[in-house]
């Protein structure tokens, strides 16, 4: 049905479908965003090469929408179900980290502060055994850091921060600049930062004094097959109304092959 | 027209169109907008059998652009008004490259997300956020061009970033480096940035670095830079304008590249 301003063109044959979102990892509660056609939805078209084309947009509006899972050193991931069986052309069962978008996606918060994007990649999902071999439905996305910021005070020397729910936090990867140093002196020293043993945040230690500081983390993803994946600790906490203080979203565009 | 590599391939037809840059602002009125001299800004659009629209724009700023002022955004027109499929106006539509150029240094660069417009104002009309998109920003950058050095017996030393970001956006403390450059004479026991952007004594644009102990005869040096999260302090500090994620200047590059579907 054309009723456009381009005459003669074809017009796309979009389809919404179910949204779903999956997370992969033992004992999981299962995000539920607010599925809707407006803030949550999920739609494809076929392209006139064969290839179908996909936009999803998720926002997790409510505390427990992005759903929960005790975070491990490992098995965390968000996968996202495609409308229909892609070809993954590594063969059947394998990996296949080739990117399904020629632009990035969007991790992003509405309304926050600080107000950030991070660029995302989305790949078919790996097989996990959450997905019974039915991975070929399903893409994950990549991410390329942890974020986390915040303030705390040094109290008698030293301050312990919580920087993250998930993984350990690299001492090179915290920025840190003091607020109010006006109570350090010559004794204090350096501020020297070291991982807590047994924690996912870090400590700030000084021989002595008082004082304030801002730090933010811009994490290196660790080890593991699901260590650089989107989940709900990565690459921020997603709780809504959280440290960011609003929702978060994830926003993607991306075309890709269907099994035939 | 230009031909494909592959002799008897489908060839599409890519059509030349300059494209809209402007300011968008959420109260409109008190925007200059950016004045563009020929040839500083190049478009095209293919449009795909499945009638999707392809397109490019490439804006290479030249010494005679004028670039405007008072905007909160910049939108970028499309050749044809898109749908927008969803009430929200952030999916991904297109990446954007931004890029300083091969003769700055350094050639500070990033690559974003593109997205139809927020239904913004143009300065007083509402309802043209489906021609144009925006781009977003990972982060705000400025840079000291040398050595800074506190003055004798000085526990301050200003710095202005003002050129580079502007007077309205406030970074946070984090977002601040400073590299400490030689041994001063007395021990500064920290160094750290102060006063950013309160006006007072530091002025808008720019923050104290503070040290707790001067020093008289050799006092301290140090670098600096900024990589600002986007904040609060700004209106839409997520999305390019003529001061994000620098202040644009001649020889400086924006492309984007993508597709979208028209309006019906």
């Amino acid at each position: 049905m054309a009723r456009g301003l381009i005459a003669g063109t074809v017009e796309p044959q979009w389809e919404t479908y179910p949204l779903e979102v999956k997370l992969i990892g033992v004992g999981a509660t299962q995000p539920a965003p607010a599925y809707s056609t407006v803030t949550n939805f999920a739609r494809y078209c076929e392209t006139a090469e064969g290839l179908i084309d996909v936009w999803i947009m998720v926002s997790f509006f409510t505390n427990g929408d992005q759903g929960s899972l005790t975070p491990t050193t490992t098995d965390c991931a968000y996968v996202f179900k495609l409308p229909r069986p892609a070809n993954r052309v590594t063969g059947p069962g394998s990996p296949c980290p080739i990117p399904l978008s020629m632009h990035p996606g969007m991790a992003y918060w509405s309304f926050s502060n600080p107000w950030i994007t991070e660029p995302i990649v989305p790949t078919l999902a790996d097989p996990f055994t959450d997905l019974a071999g039915d991975e070929d439905s399903w893409f994950q996305c990549y991410v390329r850091r942890r974020l986390s910021f915040g303030t705390a005070s040094l109290s008698g020397g030293n301050a312990t921060v919580a920087a993250f729910t998930a993984g350990p936090v690299l001492v090179e990867d915290v920025d840190l600049n003091f607020t109010n140093a006006t109570s350090l002196s010559i004794t204090s020293g350096l501020p020297i930062i070291t991982n807590v043993p047994g924690s996912s945040g870090f400590q700030v230690t000084c021989a002595a004094g008082t004082a304030g500081f801002a730090y933010r983390v811009l994490g290196k993803e660790p080890t593991g097959q699901f260590g650089a994946l989107l989940n709900p600790f990565n690459p921020w906490d997603m709780t809504p109304g959280g440290l960011f203080g609003s929702f978060p979203n994830i926003f993607i565009r991306l075309t890709y092959e269907p099994r035939r | 027209m230009a031909k494909g590599l592959y002799p008897g391939a489908t060839v599409g037809t890519w059509v030349d169109y300059v494209p809209e840059i402007r300011g968008f602002s959420a109260l409109g009125g008190g925007i200059t907008q950016p004045i563009w001299t020929e040839g500083s800004r190049f478009g095209r659009y293919m449009i795909g059998l499945d009638g999707i629209v392809n397109f490019e724009i490439l804006l290479t700023i030249a010494s005679t652009d004028v670039l405007g002022s008072g905007e909160d955004v910049w939108g970028f027109g499309l050749p044809f008004p898109a749908n927008r499929s969803s009430g929200g106006a952030d999916l991904p539509e297109a990446g954007a490259f931004l890029w300083q150029g091969s003769a700055s240094n350094p050639q500070l660069n990033q690559f974003c997300s593109v997205s139809l417009m927020d239904p913004l104002s143009p300065g007083g009309t509402q309802g043209n956020e489906d021609y144009f998109c925006q781009i977003f920003i990972a982060e705000l950058l400025a840079f000291g061009s040398g050595v800074v050095t506190f003055a004798s017996s000085a526990t301050t030393a200003n710095v202005s970033y003002a050129s580079q970001l502007g007077t309205v956006f406030t970074p946070n403390a984090y977002d601040i480096k400073l590299v400490p450059q030689n041994t001063p004479s007395t021990s500064p026991v920290v160094l750290y940035p102060s006063n950013i952007n309160s006006g007072g004594n530091a002025g808008t644009g720019s923050f104290d670095a503070t040290i707790k102990t001067a020093s008289t005869t050799t006092p301290l040096q140090f670098l600096w830079q900024i990589r600002a999260w986007p904040n609060s302090s700004a209106g839409f500090a997520v999305l390019v304008n003529h001061q994000r994620p620098w202040t644009w200047a001649t020889g400086h590059v924006l492309s984007i590249t993508g597709r979208y579907e028209p309006r019906r």
